[in-house]
């Protein structure tokens, strides 16, 4: 049994300018594909269009575990669960995350009601409100398994990222053992729960650029201070990443996405604390 | 060395620097006086097409200056129309002809997106807070947003109380059921362009038993020039009369034998299917309507049972000999424009 890791995904915020990198990239997420079974990191906009240039359909989809609710990392979760279902996939597809995910599961068949209706008058398929099933979990708590089956383990940390209910993941299969920071300010430490595993997916932002932006874009200081406080800088990438003595780390949801930012310039900021092999996610790199 | 799209992308982002300008290729734009339609996605159905598919669903930009009217939001839309160039805030109004997944999937992100889109200024006088997008569509099109925005409830007073958007999200988002009758009806205007619309669910359908959706054409003018987008189960005569002097007709199509195919994978009954085929637009009755309505150019698009772009060589052929089978006769038949994927396969 092998695992795959693909970044389908790179982008980070809801800026979707050339400016932000837009253009190039899709929305946050990662798609673990073990044994033919896909589980999918977040969903962000236009990741569905990624998960099929990746050799992938929904109909593969077993699980989608959601960091966090803002959009970023929502937009393609509902188009990715009526595809799923439209394609005939049973059994139904669990949705894991911290809250509002119940209410967003339990709200989803009132918006797409007109088009699966139809759906379901053409083709014997059970109904749409049954295919989708919630497992939220309550934040607070440390390190608790969310997920178990035959194929993943995967455990959330609670992380500060302001208004919303966020975490990070540690997924674990046969052969990988993968840690995603979801979005977090510098208030987490997650070098404990990161400890020992094979590699550290962690978001990043270059604050100085984007706050230029955002400055000249005339964002209320409340919008400038979320981005600062509630994202993470290359240096803690990086000193998160030695302290928690993982080989890979893999620098995703980039706040700016731009070309402009490169590789080599991200690699930079995080040289100075951080020996180990960095990656700068772009969409369908495979980690 | 043949390069498929995924070593492309791979590339192209492995070249950031240049990434803006390898990213720009033009898209397959089809001239229409003033009017330019961008086709953004050609794939229409419930279906994705499968693994390794490259065409979105379906989505039509027609710009007209700096101002963009979107028709059609299947899945992947808003990529697309990234990749084509064009950020959200230059949209006027977002159009879906009937609420089936190949037009919707997207369509509330994209109130999402578009809302969320550089508008952080908290600021009830700015000119950000004066930026609206009249969503049209069929009854229920308004069910379908309101529901979405009691989903996103949190996430929306997050962003607006605690993130600074502005205006209100239901401000900005204004959806609207256009119950047009038969005949074509103005249903927008903004600046230059003025949008039309017409019913065009078609009476076979409604009389066999099948659940055909409530579907709407748009006819989409700006000047002297103007774009008719016509779905893919339409009335034929009323579409003539809400496409006539067009210069472009925008038709949804059905691949009869992949539909078909595609309905018995998902295991419709033979009933089922007789019924849904007689309700759908084939190439060769697109042809007659686009040449009734007096079209100089017709464009085959949202193609039911769109197949991988691979397996596109055989497709657009196969459209164009249809074609020509029910128009022999010069003059008789309008110039033909088989929708590609976009973007266009690198080689
Ligand atoms: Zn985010
Ligand atoms: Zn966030």
């Amino acid at each position: 049994m092998s695992t795959r890791v693909i970044v389908l995904g790179s982008l980070g915020g809801q800026s979707y300018t050339d400016v932000s990198g837009a253009r190039l990239r899709a929305g946050t997420s990662v798609a673990f594909v073990v044994d033919g079974a896909v589980y999918l990191v977040d969903c962000g906009l236009g990741s569905l269009a990624r998960l099929l240039e990746a050799g992938l359909t929904p109909a593969d989809v077993r699980a989608v575990l959601v960091t966090h609710h803002h959009a970023d990392h929502t937009a393609d979760l509902g188009a990715l669960l009526v595809h799923a279902w439209s394609a005939g996939r049973r059994p139904e597809v669990r949705v894991h995350g911290p809250a509002p995910t119940a209410s967003w599961v339990r709200a989803l068949p009132d918006v797409h009601r007109v088009a699966t209706d139809r759906a379901v008058a053409h083709a014997t398929r059970p109904a749409f409100s049954a295919f989708v099933r919630a497992e939220e979990f309550a934040t607070g708590g440390d390190a608790a398994v969310v997920l178990r089956d035959d194929r993943v383990e995967v455990r959330a940390l609670t992380v500060d990222h302001g208004g919303l209910p966020s975490v990070a993941y540690r997924v674990r299969t046969a052969d990988r053992d993968v840690v995603l920071s979801g979005d977090t300010g510098g208030k987490t430490d997650l070098a404990g729960f990161a400890a020992g595993a094979d590699t550290l997916m962690h978001e990043v932002i270059d604050f100085p650029l984007a706050e230029r932006v955002l400055r000249a874009q005339g964002a209320a200081e409340e919008f400038i201070g979320h981005q600062r406080d509630d994202h993470s800088p290359p240096e803690v990438c990086g000193a998160t990443a030695t302290r928690a003595g993982v080989r890979t780390l893999v620098l995703y949801h980039l706040i700016p996405g731009t070309p402009g930012v490169t590789d080599t310039a991200w690699r930079a900021k995080v040289a100075p604390s951080f020996a180990g092999r960095v990656l700068v996610a772009r969409d369908l790199l495979e980690v | 060395m043949p390069m498929d799209r995924r070593t492309f992308l791979r590339s192209t982002a492995a070249t950031a620097a240049a990434g803006i300008a390898a990213g720009h290729l033009p898209p397959p734009a089809l001239a229409a006086g003033r009017l330019r339609v961008v086709l953004l996605g050609t794939l229409a159905g419930d279906g994705l097409g499968g693994a390794g598919n490259e065409r979105t669903g379906t989505a039509i930009a027609v710009e007209h200056g700096g101002d963009v009217v979107l028709v059609g939001c299947g899945f992947g839309s808003i990529r697309r129309l990234l990749e084509a160039g064009i950020e959200t805030s230059r949209l006027r109004a977002a159009l879906v002809t009937r609420l089936t997944f190949d037009q919707t999937a997207d369509l509330a992100s994209l109130a999402m997106g578009a809302w969320s889109n550089g508008s952080n200024n908290g600021d009830p006088a700015s000119p950000a807070a004066r930026r609206r997008l009249p969503i049209l569509g069929p009854a229920g099109t308004q069910a379908h947003l309101l529901a979405y925005a009691r989903q996103e409830a949190l996430t929306i007073d997050d962003q607006y109380r605690v993130l600074k958007q502005v205006p209100a999200f239901d401000v900005f988002a204004r959806p609207r059921d256009v119950t047009a009758s038969a005949v074509r009806r103005r249903v927008l205007r903004d600046g230059t362009v003025e949008v039309a619309a017409a019913r065009l669910v078609d009476p076979r359908s409604v009389s066999s038993g099948v659940v055909v959706p409530e579907a709407l054409g748009y006819r989409i003018a700006a000047g002297s020039s103007a774009v008719a987008i016509i779905g893919p189960c339409a009335h034929r005569d009323r579409a003539v009369a809400l496409a006539r002097g067009a210069d472009t007709v925008v038709c949804e199509v059905v691949d009869v034998e992949g539909a078909r195919r595609a309905a018995r994978a998902l295991g419709s009954s033979r009933a089922q299917i007789a019924a849904m085929q007689r309700t759908w637009t084939t190439p060769a009755e697109a042809a007659d309507l686009a040449a009734r309505a007096g079209a100089g150019t017709l464009v085959l698009a949202g193609l039911v049972a769109g197949r991988r772009a691979g397996h596109r060589p055989p497709l657009a052929p196969r459209y164009r000999r249809l074609h020509r089978t029910r128009h022999r006769g010069p003059g008789s038949s309008p110039r033909l424009n088989v929708a590609a994927a976009w973007p266009p396969p690198v080689r």
